[in-house]
């Protein structure tokens, strides 16, 4: 029964998913696109449930959907408080001729990675069955702070620098 | 077979859970206003019922039948959609707060808690910070400048406080080593009570948790007197209810995780298991009497003392007081 | 002693061909001077070191339709240095302008606006010169004579297709919307009233404000010039509502002072009294609305029950609570009531431990503090170009009290303090008026402690009307009544200006008599409506949330201001 569950839903989530992600890029209002990000984080918060990893997706909840896209609508409502429109025109410039292309060249390449060729991956030392065991958090913190220590720390200076950096560009203004 | 037993389990426990936490709201408004009323030399509702008792009943029936506005130039959707985000984080916090010892019920044992999640904890802050979108977009949605203006005052302060609010527990996981709510009362058995560790953990979280639900001296997004109740300034009727009750229910819910976090949960001398939730009920009980208290008293802060006192106190202690917690343990 | 005929010498010395005419009445001097050169002179007058009238007291105007320059506009000056007072005049025909003394004292904006809203008297070079208790477009001007009092006297009048003053101006700062625009009121929890108050923010900091008025604004001083001067007693209590016997006061001894008469010192000292129970209870609305506009609502609810203890002692002496009328022309309208001493005493007893009791929820409440302390600033210089009286002056450390500089009614024979503050913000202000209301109570003590026997009500036949008992019995008292009660008093023609230290500032009534049984001008001195002239000014660089606190601090009630 667990299988067949997990199958229902997955789809279901997956293809909220989808619908929201579609749905971010159409809107004209930017809070409406932005809570449509909202919840395809939440979707894939789901789908990190169903891969057996409770801690990643709470912190997906918490960090994503809670707090940074609450910045975000937090901006749009400073930027537009007589809620700005996005304009109905479509134009064609250079820039989105190019985006357009690098996103064709990106669909394509997801589409012959998943459908025609089989991608063997990497089974990794925590199995669900030892993630289950030993609990996730646990598993997660063993990780990072032992062998991946160095990067984490890097990756936390590299985010003080940018919090800096956008004090100093905020206050240059004044 | 042990399926449909663990299903109807755990509807029966939503189901009370639910009804138990609708009627606390329900009588918290009527218990503030009466405490209230007693700090102000006043008698409170006491004209609905023997002391006012059917009041928050006849409260819900005048929202119910009282016409429904929405603005012009709202964005419907949200519009109607914001108070129900409220309402219905604010009812999920619920889920994962141990309200007592196992019980036996027809030879099955049932723990007192929806769900006994290892990331209990982190859970609770997750659906905490959902739940501020209600507040956020109800604010915007109504276009109403009040209304963002307290929607923007109330998305500045909740990113601020989540952040002191998180690291001000983060003492007590030391302690406990888990995440899970239930495991974490189990720690403090015995009177080993989380609070007598980390009492400054305790006041900085009862602080952040108070400017997080937006209740004085922190109710920048509603500040009646300058933005004529922001947030919530173009809703009416039930929909203006469900905003009231999820400030509510959240105030029970704070309260009720500051008990399972410091107060050692239903831990108590006196009480059987089976009625180890009653202790749970008065800490709990005890912690709202305070919040409404200290509303009796305070004036409400200014807008950019919140975010100060945030960022440049509270957060700096909370950190210090990891610091701290964490040099002892090594020693 | 110096006198304010030096002024005179010196202004003649000064401006030889400018002064028109002098003449003094009932100790009052008033110089009449050439219209062009009313901004000199009273440059002049602000700037000499031994003049120094540095407070303007009032600007209004008065219509004389039957005269070739028909408008006279009245300049109040005050020297604080001096003690003095002085009246300048200068006429001006229909569409003549004055120029603006704006220049010299900052009060003069909003006072030259009513002026020209109320008689249409431009004001060359005035920086705002918009209509300001009536709506820009409005027809008329209400103050003149010629103007209709009833609405079915008018011949036509069209009521404007748009809202008038929807779209408020700024000056255009060429930043786009850079900037949101609030509108606070008229319809709005903390603006004590119908107050509008369009502001200009940069984020929550406040770029600019404007204030608008007038929503309440009911003519009293035109319906006044159309009632006899006892029956303009129940206008007074209408206008600062929460102080009905202060405003009773002030104008009655301004009808008094033009009649030439004192009352009995027994009618003094319960006028003190009253007033300063007034004060209490004026006070008391005060903090309790401050408090609540500051998030402390449990304060609104301790001293309304004082003020209770204080409206039913006022209800016990006068009848009423909100609107007494208790004062009359010549004296009181009654002795006061048996029992009533008790009552008072009671009160005054356990009044301290009630301040007291508020002072232990706000005054060292470390929130309190940082929403009062240095928001709303005004420096004492700032304070008296403004205009500024009362608490908001005091609490800018400028010990200024009517009650000590021009005591009235006795306050002479009173032993009390002034209390003012350091800074000038609003925690200076509250304080200053913590302390009035304890001083109030002080005040209280020694006039029941002291209160002579004897008449309440000055003797003279034509002035006060005879006792009940006489009118029952002889009939010629019955006529006298009916005739002082029909044709009511007609003071000899000139002009007086009176004002007392109302709970909210000075409250002035400047009364022009014709000699006949109602006034030509019945002018009223407003203290909040010069006091919230200052309003932008003080919150400025502030928070949205400091509005609430300003505007509390200075207290205002939209009644008076409007008028």
């Amino acid at each position: 029964m667990g299988s067949l569950f997990h199958w229902i839903v997955f789809i279901l989530t997956a293809l909220t998913a989808i619908f929201a992600a579609v749905m971010v890029i159409t809107r004209r209002n930017p809070i409406h696109s932005a809570l449509f990000l909202v919840l395809n984080f939440l979707c894939i918060a789901v789908l990190y449930l169903l891969l057996n990893s409770q801690f990643i997706a709470i912190i997906q909840v918490m960090i994503y959907a809670g707090a940074i896209m609450m910045l975000v609508i937090f901006v749009i409502m400073l930027l537009s408080v007589e809620e700005e429109r996005r304009t109905y025109k479509v134009r064609l410039s250079p820039a989105k001729v190019i985006g357009l292309v690098v996103a064709l060249i990106l669909f394509a390449e997801l589409v012959y990675g998943i459908a025609l060729r089989v991608l063997p991956g990497v089974k990794g030392e925590f199995t669900p069955e030892k993630i289950a065991q030993m609990g996730d958090i646990k598993a997660v913190a063993s990780l990072l702070f032992t062998r991946f220590l160095f990067p984490f720390e890097v990756a936390s200076i590299l985010l003080l620098v940018g919090i800096i950096g956008a004090v100093i560009l905020s206050k240059k203004e004044r | 077979m042990e399926l449909v037993y663990f299903l109807i389990e755990a509807v029966v426990k939503v189901v009370v859970v639910f009804a138990v936490l609708m009627g606390t709201v329900a009588y918290l408004t009527l218990v503030e206003r009466k405490v209230l009323g007693h700090i102000q030399v006043r008698y409170g509702p006491n004209r609905v019922g023997p002391f006012g008792l059917l009041q928050p009943i006849a409260d819900g029936i005048k929202a119910f039948f009282k016409e429904e506005v929405v603005p012009a130039k709202a964005d419907k959707t949200i519009f109607i959609i914001a108070p129900m985000i409220s309402i219905v984080a604010a009812l999920c916090l619920f889920a994962v707060i141990p309200f007592g010892d196992k019980i036996e019920i027809f030879g099955r044992t049932v723990s007192l808690t929806i769900a006994d999640l290892d990331i209990g904890l982190l859970y609770v802050f997750g659906i905490a910070s959902l739940g501020e979108y209600g507040v956020v977009l109800g604010g915007w949605s109504g276009y109403n400048k009040y209304g963002v203006i307290g929607a923007l005052r109330a998305a500045a302060q909740m990113i601020s406080y989540e952040l002191a609010l998180g690291l001000s527990v983060i003492g007590v996981l030391m302690i406990s080593g888990t995440l899970n709510l239930g495991e974490i009362v189990q720690r403090q058995a015995g009177g080993h009570w989380n609070v007598l560790y980390q009492p400054f953990a305790f006041i900085f979280y009862l602080v952040c948790a108070i400017a997080e639900i937006n209740r004085t001296p922190f109710d920048m997004p509603e500040a009646e007197a300058e933005l004529a109740c922001g947030f919530n300034i173009e809703y009416s009727s039930m929909k203006f209810s469900l905003f009231f009750m999820a400030e509510y229910a959240h105030l029970v819910a704070v309260c009720a995780i500051a008990t399972t976090l410091f107060l050692g949960g239903w831990h108590g001398p006196f009480l059987p298991p089976s009625l180890s939730w009653i202790w749970f009920v008065i800490k709990t009980g005890v912690l709202v009497y305070f919040c409404i208290w200290e509303r009796g008293t305070f004036p409400r802060l200014r807008y950019d003392q919140i975010m100060k006192l945030g960022w440049k106190v509270l957060l700096p202690l909370t950190l210090a007081n990891i610091f701290f917690t964490g040099l002892i343990m090594v020693l | 002693m110096w006198d304010v005929e030096v002024a005179h010498k010196r202004l003649k010395e000064q401006f030889p061909d400018s002064i028109l005419e002098t003449y003094s009445f009932q100790g009052e001097m008033t110089i009449k001077v050439k219209r062009e050169d009313i901004l000199p002179i009273c440059k002049f007058l602000r700037d000499d070191p031994d003049l120094a009238f540095d407070f303007l007291t009032d600007i209004c105007g008065v219509d004389y339709p039957q005269r070739e320059e028909r408008f006279e506009v009245v300049y109040h000056l005050y020297s604080m240095r001096r003690n003095k007072r002085l009246r300048i005049k200068a006429s001006v025909s229909e569409g003549e302008a004055l120029s603006t003394v704006e220049s010299i004292w900052k009060a003069a904006n909003w006072l030259e606006r009513e002026v020209y809203d109320m008689l249409g008297v431009p004001f060359e070079g005035h920086s705002d010169l918009r209509r300001i208790l009536t709506w820009e477009g409005y027809q008329g001007h209400p103050l003149r004579k010629d103007f209709p009092l009833r609405g079915e006297d008018f011949e036509h009048y069209e009521v404007p297709a748009e809202p008038p003053d929807v779209i408020p101006k700024f000056p255009d700062t060429g930043e786009g919307q850079r900037y949101m625009i609030l509108n606070m009121g008229p319809q709005h929890p903390a603006t004590h009233g119908v107050l509008r108050l369009v502001l200009k923010l940069d984020g929550e900091v406040i770029v600019d404000a404007i204030p608008y008025i007038g929503h309440l604004h009911r003519g009293v001083e035109k319906l006044a010039e159309n009632m006899t001067y006892t029956q303009a007693v129940t206008l007074t209590d209408r206008l600062d509502y929460t102080a009905g016997i202060s405003n009773n006061l002030a104008y009655i001894l301004a009808v008094e002072k033009l009649l030439g008469i004192e009352v009995p010192k027994r009618a003094q000292y319960i006028r003190v009294m009253l007033a300063e129970l007034q004060r209490i209870a004026a006070h008391l609305l005060w903090l309790a609305t401050h408090a609540l506009d500051m998030g402390a609502m449990t304060v609104l609810f301790y001293t309304f029950r004082e003020r209770e203890t204080v409206l039913d002692i006022l209800e016990h002496v006068t009848g009423a609570r909100l609107t007494p009328s208790f004062l009359r022309i010549g004296g009181l309208a009654a002795d006061l009531p048996d029992g009533i001493e008790g009552r008072i005493r009671a009160f005054l007893e356990d009044f301290p431990r009630r301040i007291h009791e508020y002072e232990t929820l706000l005054t060292e409440n470390i929130i309190w503090l940082k929403r009062t302390k240095d928001v709303g600033v005004i420096t004492a210089d700032e304070a008296i170009n403004w205009g500024l009286t009362g608490p908001v002056l005091r609490g800018s450390g400028v010990r200024w009290d009517i009650r000590k500089v021009f005591p009235y009614s006795s306050y002479e024979e009173f032993d009390f303090e002034i209390p003012i503050g350091e800074k000038g913000d609003v925690y200076d202000r509250y304080l200053v008026r913590l302390e009035e209301m304890r001083q109030s109570a002080r005040i209280i003590h020694q006039a029941l402690d002291r209160l002579p026997d004897g008449e309440v009500n000055y003797y003279d036949p034509k002035v006060t009307p005879p006792s009940k008992e006489l009118v029952a019995e002889e009939i010629n008292a019955l006529i006298r009544h009916f005739k002082l009660k029909s044709e009511d008093i007609s003071p000899p023609p000139g002009e007086v200006y009176a004002s007392i230290e109302n709970p909210k500032g000075e409250l002035g009534w400047y009364l022009v008599s014709d000699g006949s049984n109602h006034p030509y001008r019945y002018r009223i001195r407003p203290p909040c409506f010069v006091n919230l002239a200052a309003l932008p000014e003080m919150i400025k660089g502030h928070l949205v949330a400091d509005v609430v606190a300003v505007i509390g601090s200075i207290d205002i009630v939209l009644g008076e201001i409007d008028r």
